[in-house]
């Protein structure tokens, strides 16, 4: 659905997207992580044909986002960070506004605009002046206004943010039900807690670059062979350290009790290893687990690293 | 018939509000009352026996000039603030990733601006209307009178959205329209006096044994002047002479038989000409990836000319 490569853009001295490579697949709820300025913003507003991108490619359900603008318009539905709505107009004209836009007018435009009013649970407020609603009323309208054209890639700019806790659930809700419907959702957000439980794809960008991609329980995995592994064994303390201390991947250990901590850095496959290592030398092992972080952790170890590597 | 979406919607806004019925009550009150003040002053208020029938010619002129007047201060007030306006209340961008081209944003919204202004006027017809009770213009004037209005109302409206879809805030854009008109009609004007006065003084000091230096060029700038159309458009219906004739013997040449003959449609021509140059500025300007082309364009240019001075320098 999105393919983007190579993509560039700056502004003077500042390079804002430094050869950015981004893959999202048809159906994917895919959550774009990263830093203020890290190019987020920049990217959704290149592929939503509002910037020109400096160089790169950036092709859209098959349309080229970057010279065909008119078409690629048909193909996205974009709802901006920040957006102002008009005074004086009822939601329900909000919305045949924009469905005029697209040609849709007269009885198919007020079902239609009543039908996307049920899907955001706005339907009740047809008749209120868009400027009465509240802030998370009126977010939800503009992500119903998005979705006038039946657009098949959704791109959503912080679209939870400055709502409050109630809002943001019901948001999300919205969100899982559009996923459910087929549409690809790119979206942005600093509350990484909730794109973890509701994204299925996760791409951290950091100064321009995509630093990692893949679905959360991925990233987790892959980032979590850095943590700690915690074993709780029972009795035989002394020959567990002699084994753990005997294995070259082991870089040290604590002990607290009946409790060991020990670093190691590998795969899974190693640690299995270990842990049948353990077994087979009598250690009554209770449990084994790596320690888990989450992915507030996980960004700043991945824009950590990245910045030492710079 | 499809109605562009954007001019809808503006229209639905604009008449909604009661303002507007008010605004239009009460200009037409106002006029109402110049005009029978106008009656009252050249009929009623005889100082002799004698009736100047003409005086109601004039209260008709005094009623259009006002008119005129007031499309050039409204206009570029309503215009100058409408894309300035979407910037200021985020809602342009949402309006720009739509199917919408820019120059059909920009369409709608200044057939918005002006048919607002045009309602203003066409309400008060009836009122200039009273002249027909004593004669002394025709429909044919009138008719005259309201194209006039409305190409000066798309060629002010279109540098009212110039200035729009240029500048980011509505009170820097109406300043810059307002600007531009005096531009328009205030140099163009200034510039026929100073080159007929340099060209007599130029005479009288240095050339008296030769002819008036022949400076009819500055005339055609008056081709431009919206303010100019209107006072020919006035002088020609109320008056048997030929204005353009005499301003270009004044400016001691001959213009070609076509301008003296059809002045008033060469102006207007011209005015509509520019107002597409300036409608089509405009969607320049609006369109986000034009702009942003332009601007990196500027950036780097004056960093290859930094440069390029810097080498020479160094």
């Amino acid at each position: 659905m999105v393919e983007i490569e190579n993509l560039y853009k700056h502004y003077g001295k500042f390079v804002a997207l430094d050869h950015l490579d981004l893959s999202i697949e048809k159906g994917e709820l895919f959550g774009f992580v990263g830093p203020n300025g890290a190019g987020k913003t920049t990217t959704m507003r290149i592929i939503s044909g509002l910037l020109k991108a400096d160089g790169g490619q950036a092709h859209i359900a098959g349309i080229d986002a970057l010279k065909d603008s008119q078409s690629l318009k048909r193909k996205i539905g974009y709802m901006p960070d920040f957006f102002g709505v008009y005074d004086n107009l009822k939601a329900i004209e909000y919305m045949e506004f924009y469905a005029s836009i697209y040609g849709i007018t007269g009885k198919k435009s007020k079902d239609l605009c009543l039908e996307l009013m049920d899907l955001v649970n706005l339907s009740d407020k047809a008749e209120f002046y868009v400027d009465s609603l509240s802030r998370g009323m009126k977010q939800r309208l503009c992500l119903a206004r998005s979705l006038v054209h039946n657009p098949e890639l959704l791109i959503l700019d912080e679209p939870a943010s400055g709502l409050d806790p109630r809002a943001r659930f019901e948001m999300k809700g919205i969100l899982r039900n559009l996923h459910d419907m087929g549409k690809t959702i790119v979206i942005s957000s600093h509350i990484l807690s909730e794109l973890a439980e509701m994204c299925t794809t996760i791409g951290i960008i950091d100064k321009g670059r995509i630093v990692t991609k893949g679905s959360v329980e991925d990233i987790m995995r892959k980032l979590n062979t850095t943590n700690p592994l915690k074993i709780h064994v029972i009795e035989n303390i002394e020959s567990a350290v002699r084994v753990l201390k005997e294995n070259p991947q082991v870089e040290s250990l604590s002990i607290d009790g009946t409790d060991i901590t020990v670093s190691l850095e590998g795969s899974e496959e190693e640690e299995a290893e270990l842990l049948a290592e353990l077994v087979k030398n009598g250690i009554k092992v209770v449990s084994y687990v790596r320690e888990t972080g989450n992915l507030e952790e996980v960004f700043m170890m991945v824009t950590a690293k990245k910045e030492v590597l710079d | 018939m499809k109605i562009n979406p954007v001019y809808g919607k503006e229209i639905k806004l604009r008449v909604r509000s009661v303002k507007f019925a008010i605004t239009i009550l009460l200009f037409n009150l106002a006029l109402i009352a110049i005009a029978l003040f106008g009656f009252e002053i050249f009929f009623n208020v005889s100082m002799n026996s004698r009736i100047d029938y003409s005086g109601a010619v004039t209260v008709y002129f005094i009623l259009i000039c006002l008119e005129a007047a007031m499309v050039a201060f409204l206009v570029p007030v309503f215009t100058a603030g409408s894309i300035a306006g979407e910037r200021e209340k985020q809602t342009l961008e949402i309006l720009l990733t739509t199917v919408l081209k820019p120059m059909q944003i920009v369409i709608g919204k200044l057939m918005s601006s002006i048919s607002m202004v045009l309602l203003l006027v066409f309400s008060s017809l009836p009122v200039i209307s009273i002249v027909f009770t004593i004669g002394g213009i025709n429909m044919a004037n009138l008719l005259q009178f309201v194209l006039v209005i409305i190409v000066i109302s798309l060629f002010i409206g279109s540098i009212g959205m110039c200035s729009s879809a240029l500048l980011k805030k509505a009170v820097p854009a109406t300043v810059l329209s307002f600007g531009i008109l005096m531009i328009v009609c205030g140099v163009t004007a200034i510039t026929v006096f100073v080159a007929n006065t340099s060209a007599n003084m130029y005479y009288h000091s240095v050339n008296s044994a030769g002819a008036y230096p022949d400076v009819t060029w500055a005339g055609y700038l008056l081709l431009i002047n919206p303010a100019f159309t209107m006072f020919e458009m006035v002088m020609s219906q109320g008056s048997s002479e030929n204005l353009i004739q005499i301003m270009s013997s004044g400016l001691n040449g001959t213009m070609p038989s076509l301008f003296i003959d059809y002045w008033f449609e060469c102006s207007i021509a011209v005015q509509l000409a520019l107002t597409c140059l300036f409608l089509f500025l405009a969607a320049r300007f609006l369109d986000p990836l034009r702009r942003k082309e332009k601007a990196r364009k500027t950036k780097k240019s004056k960093k290859k000319k930094k440069k390029e001075s810097g080498d020479v320098d160094g």
